[in-house]
């Protein structure tokens, strides 16, 4: 156990590097990117003096290198700075963004659960019969449409033929928790379905697998029933490599949702992220990469532990 | 069953290999080959130049003359459509190959050395991979500058350095998973040269990883194409790539619908044909396409 | 490492739900939709107006002096009357009376010098000095309670029309750009109720005060922007929304059918332009210039670009609304006579040329495309750059030496000398003409408006001959709102928009 754990603290000290090498590789690309903040805060319209004035109440005037320690000085302590364009406090902003996001997230998730594992359940019961080939053929032809295509789809069928759902995701306008959800349920729901294509195919994938194996071979012969096989054996053992990618597809939701956030005018992360890269607004595309990057790698190094404990063999 | 074994006995045709492989290959295969051949010839037989507008009236429902209708502009689709395949295959293709060379280079050499070269690659790799791909593709072509905007090169480009890092890790695994074996280590005590080694032990078992590899990240790369024309940082209109028309015609949804949908049709049998050709390769391979992918 | 303190409330699964924002309403608001996003670069100070997005809120909750109507006519928002000096120097304006901002304090001339004042002022460092760089902020007075007067070193003839500008808006005297930045306090229809710069969705009530009595019609107002084209049509087709701003040539096609929907056009204002520097080879042979405008068929851009919501343009920048646009012989399409100039220009066998492009405009690439197409019929090849759209107008736009551009409608006095003059800091075309500097000098003094007519159709005249801007056709703005909506009407010139009289059935101010 003790090199687990000190597996485990190496791991962490390594990413807490990786955050610092990301926030210079950053800060470093939005340097020498062309285009100019001042230029878009002001407009394409606004005289150089008024440039030059914006470029010095911004501190751009100092040198890179200097902007850059001021900024990870302030960052350690825990002060992102304020956004350039939008002159408020950068933790703020990205605050109300990452908990718009997180919720959608988890509401995605939710749903993507089930999505994921009965139709592979299905699958694993009647393996390459009739309704293993129908999921199988639905999840290629889902898994082979761009996801703009699927929301737009989803927008048009359930907010505007059927109208059950709305179709903007305007959160800030929610009155209570309740509507809050029923908000984003367009976005969870394509998200979901986004996602839990890939998953079930994993799934099926390794319970079909499993179930060729003779260990399980042999509880068939011994007489088990082909439901209680694939519910205690195949399933709790393909559940770690899904649970791995899981994790992964948990992360991508983060910071990779933008077409999903624009189609349903979702105040994201993702389209924070955009947005600031658009504008050039250096802290507030520190934070928010920082931020995503952070939580791709606790996630990937949660998803790594889990899959050591889940696994008897890799236990030490 | 008897015949079968009659035959085992010659040498079995290019024909016969094809029908013993699984049928998710052959779907695939088919797919796959009308894919590509309406990508080489399409521009030739179709009815417009899929550029020249008012070749009939704006947004017009399809017709005998105009098989996916037209556009705002007055622009026939399905010429435009016919077009676009070749844009799409050959970047698609292209891209993922420079990545998979690049990546897997980076990936094998690492793990085959390790060593403090391989911490540090390993360090960059694991930054870049933890920044939204999307940042990481903006902030390509917003570095590209004008000289390569909307260019084909540089969606190759933004493919590539996506693909790139999450090749690199999957590489550096599987070499790493060889070079623990007893007899490449034994090959390498023994003295032998390390290009010897590389060629004879390492790249033949990890052939099949990365081939698999290859054909996932390809049978997903029209649709990664498709994502970055739709926020703009992909192909750049007027280019007929299928995806940005999809994102330039959605609007049209409503009235129009095969402005869509015939650039959709398409874009889904094609990574449809892709997807079951990677699934029967890796079947005849004898290895899982999903488990690799992520 | 140490985290924000946000963070920390995430960290410990607080307050998840608790910032949902909660309003009471009585009655439901009126729900415009914008389409060119600003987020999170917004802006409540009138004196940094940028995008549409900016000017979608400012128009809610300020008031110009000095507005525009739909032929770029001067008409009286919070001055009421106004009237010049004989020597044409020094112009006076009388404002309502009873008009208070939000804070409750009366609006007086006092604030009406501050708010022109500070857009002059360098400490400022507003944008808009570009246009009013010809005003002496010494010469900007208050007579009395509502008396202001503009003494200006020349004869301005125009000077309430150039008032009007985007940045014309009255803020009270003593307001910081920090305060106006997150903070509006206006005279308008509406008060902020609901904002926040990093969000799009923003809520404005009913000013209870408002000096126009029994308006606005609406109890409040949500505003949001949405880029996505398709999902605007959903969230009009849904009833999501009830109001769509620029709702864009082709989406007013695909919505037309609609009957739960309805159409507004404004007059055509708005323009592309496609400019050639006059001082680069090949540009800099007039012959070149006038082949370049030969070749254009403009009626069937109208029809094909912006599916006949506009009109065709005469390669001058004065909206054909307006009584001073020279509209006269619109260049018919012509080959021959573009092949012949050619010709004697020194290239029978043709030119090849560079277009840069890209959609810092939606539409700019088609135009390129089309104008590509027609150029090809006189032999000369147009090769198109397709710039991304991100860094256009840092990058490209004014940087190379043929390019696309494009204007919101402006009036003549402005418009001319602010894009086209010698000096024009926005010179597209570097076009340097005394002849036209001179006719916009003596037109700007000229005190008889027939006379000032004639003399701004002359600088046209010779701009649309020899200039290097090629303007094809100008625009109307299309808005669509549900059948059951009424009283908004679009405004050829972008930035201005009223939403005074716009309301929507249940949706009617309470008293």
């Amino acid at each position: 156990m003790n090199t687990a754990v000190s597996l485990i603290l190496q791991r962490i000290v390594y990413s807490i590097g990786t955050l610092v090498l990301v926030s210079v590789i950053i800060f470093a690309a939005v340097e020498v990117l062309p285009g100019d903040v001042t230029a878009r805060i002001l407009g394409r319209e606004a005289p150089i003096e008024a440039r030059e004035k914006l470029r010095v109440e911004l501190g751009l005037d100092r040198p890179a290198v200097e902007r850059y320690f001021t900024w990870a000085r302030g960052a350690v302590q825990g002060d992102f700075g304020m956004s350039l364009s939008a002159r408020k406090p950068v933790d703020e902003i990205v605050f109300v963004r990452l908990r718009n996001t997180l919720i959608l997230a988890a509401y995605a998730m939710l749903l993507y659960i089930p999505l994921s594992i009965i139709p592979a359940l299905v699958q694993a019961f009647y393996p390459n019969r009739l309704p293993d080939r129908i999921i199988s053929t639905l999840t290629i032809l889902i898994l082979s449409t761009p996801e703009f295509l699927l929301s737009t789809l989803l927008l048009f069928g359930l907010a505007v033929a059927f109208p059950i759902f709305p179709p903007l995701s305007q959160v800030s306008g929610a009155a209570n928790p309740l509507e809050f959800l029923y908000m984003i349920t367009l976005p969870a729901v394509s998200l979901a379905i986004l996602l839990a294509v890939s998953g079930t195919r994993l799934l099926r994938e390794s319970m079909i697998d499993l179930l060729d194996s003779d260990f399980i071979r042999m509880a068939e012969l011994k007489g088990m029933s082909r439901l209680r096989v694939v519910l205690r054996h195949a399933l709790p053992n393909a559940l770690i490599p899904w649970l791995n990618a899981t994790a992964i597809n948990f992360a991508f939701m983060i910071g990779g949702v933008v077409v999903v956030e624009r189609v349903f005018v979702f105040p994201g992360f993702g389209s924070l992220l955009v947005d600031a890269m658009q504008l050039r607004d250096v802290p507030l595309i520190e934070a928010s990469v920082l931020i995503a990057a952070f939580i791709f790698i606790a996630v990937n190094l949660v998803a790594d532990i889990g899959a050591v404990l889940l696994n008897p063999k890799l236990r030490t | 069953m008897a015949v079968q074994t009659l035959s085992e006995r010659r040498r079995p045709g290019p024909l016969a290999v094809f029908w013993s492989a699984p049928s998710s290959f052959r779907i695939g295969f088919v797919l796959l080959a009308v894919h590509i051949l309406l990508a080489v010839f399409g521009p030739f037989i179709a009815p417009f130049p899929q550029q020249q507008m008012m070749v009939g009236r704006p947004i017009q429902g399809p017709d005998l003359t105009h098989w996916f209708g037209t556009d705002q502009l007055g622009r026939d689709i399905f010429s435009r459509t016919l077009h676009g395949g070749w844009i799409v295959i050959s970047l698609s293709v292209t891209g993922t190959i420079l990545g998979v060379a690049i990546g897997a280079t980076i990936g094998l050499a690492c793990g085959y050395t390790r060593g403090w070269v391989d911490e540090v690659v390993m360090r960059l790799v694991e930054a870049i991979l933890s920044i939204p791909f999307l940042i990481l593709a903006l902030l390509t072509v917003s570095m590209a500058g004008p000289a390569l905007a909307g260019s084909p090169f540089l969606v190759i480009m933004v493919v590539a350095i996506i693909y790139t890092p999450r090749i690199a890790r999957m590489a550096r695994a599987a070499a790493l998973d060889v070079v623990m074996r007893d007899y490449v280590t034994a090959a390498r005590l023994r003295g032998e040269a390390t290009f010897s080694v590389v060629r004879r032990e390492l790249l033949p078992n990890v052939m099949g990883v990365l081939l698999v590899e290859f054909a996932v990240r390809a049978g997903y790369a029209p649709i990664l194409i498709g994502t970055l024309g739709f926020l703009g940082f992909g192909m750049q209109p007027p280019s007929p790539e299928w995806g940005l028309m999809i994102s330039e015609y959605r609007n049209l949804l409503t009235v129009q619908p095969w402005a869509v949908f015939g650039p959709g049709l398409m874009l889904s049998t094609l990574v449809i044909g892709l997807n079951f050709f990677t699934e029967g390769l890796a079947r005849i391979l004898g290895r899982s396409p999903v488990r690799n992918s992520k | 490492m140490q985290i924000g303190q946000g963070f920390k409330a995430l960290l410990l699964g607080a307050s998840i739900f608790g910032l949902a924002a909660t309003e009471a309403m009585a009655v439901e608001c009126v729900k415009v939709i914008g389409t060119e996003p600003g987020v999170p670069n917004i802006t409540m100070d009138p004196a940094f107006v940028n995008t549409s997005d900016d000017s979608y809120q400012l128009n809610a909750v300020y008031n110009r002096m000095v507005n525009l109507d739909s032929s770029f006519q001067p008409i009286p928002e919070l001055a009421k009357s106004w009237s010049v000096s004989d020597d044409g120097l020094t112009w006076t304006f009388n404002l309502e009376e009873n008009v208070t901002f939000h804070d409750g304090k009366p609006m007086t001339a006092k604030d009406v010098v501050f708010s022109f004042r500070r857009l002059l002022d360098p400490e400022v460092g507003s944008p808009a000095k570009s246009v009013l760089g010809f005003l002496d902020p010494s010469g900007i007075n208050a007579v009395d309670d509502h008396t202001v007067t503009f003494k200006t070193p020349t004869v301005v003839a125009d000077l309430p029309t150039v008032l009007a500008i985007k940045y014309g808006m009255v803020v009270p005297e003593g307001s910081t750009k920090e305060q106006l930045k997150l903070h509006e306090n206006g005279t308008g229809p509406f008060v902020q109720d609901v904002y926040d710069p990093t969000q799009t969705r923003r809520v404005f009530q009913r000013n209870k005060n408002y000096w126009r009595k029994g308006l606005p019609k609406a109890e409040c107002l949500e505003l949001s922007v949405i880029t996505e084209d398709v999902t605007r049509l959903a969230a009009i087709k849904s009833g999501a929304a009830d109001l769509v701003l620029q709702a864009g040539a082709a989406n007013a096609s695909v919505l037309a059918g609609d009957p739960t929907l309805k159409l507004e056009k404004s007059a055509p204002g708005t323009y592309m332009t496609l400019s050639m520097w006059v001082d680069t080879p090949p540009f800099n042979d007039v012959r070149v210039r006038q082949a370049m405008k030969k070749v254009i068929d403009r009626q069937l851009l109208v029809d094909t670009l912006v599916l006949g919501n506009g009109v065709a343009g005469n390669d001058n920048p004065v909206p054909p609304t307006s009584p001073d646009a020279y509209m006269h012989d619109i260049k018919p399409q012509d080959i021959e006579g573009a092949k012949k100039l050619l010709a004697e220009a020194g290239y029978p066998n043709g030119l090849t040329i560079e277009l840069n492009t890209g959609e810092g405009s939606p539409g700019m690439v088609a135009l390129a495309q089309a104008y590509q197409q027609m150029a090809a019929l006189a032999g000369i090849t147009v090769n198109i750059i397709n710039n991304p759209a991100d860094s256009y107008w840092d990058t490209t736009w004014m940087k190379k030496p043929f390019f696309g551009s494009n204007w919101s409608g402006r009036p003549a006095a402005e418009g001319l000398p602010y894009t086209f003059r010698s000096d024009a800091t926005y010179n597209e075309a570097k076009w340097k003409n005394p002849d036209f500097d001179k006719l916009l000098d003596e037109a700007r003094a000229e005190v008889d408006p027939a006379k000032r007519q004639q003399l701004y159709k002359d600088a046209q005249k010779l701009l649309s001959e020899d200039g290097g801007v090629i303007v094809p056709y100008f625009t109307s703005d299309v808005s669509v709102m549900r059948a059951d909506c009424e009283g908004y009407v679009p405004h050829p010139q972008v930035p201005i928009m009223n939403y005074e009289n716009f309301v929507c059935k249940g949706k009617e101010a309470q008293n």
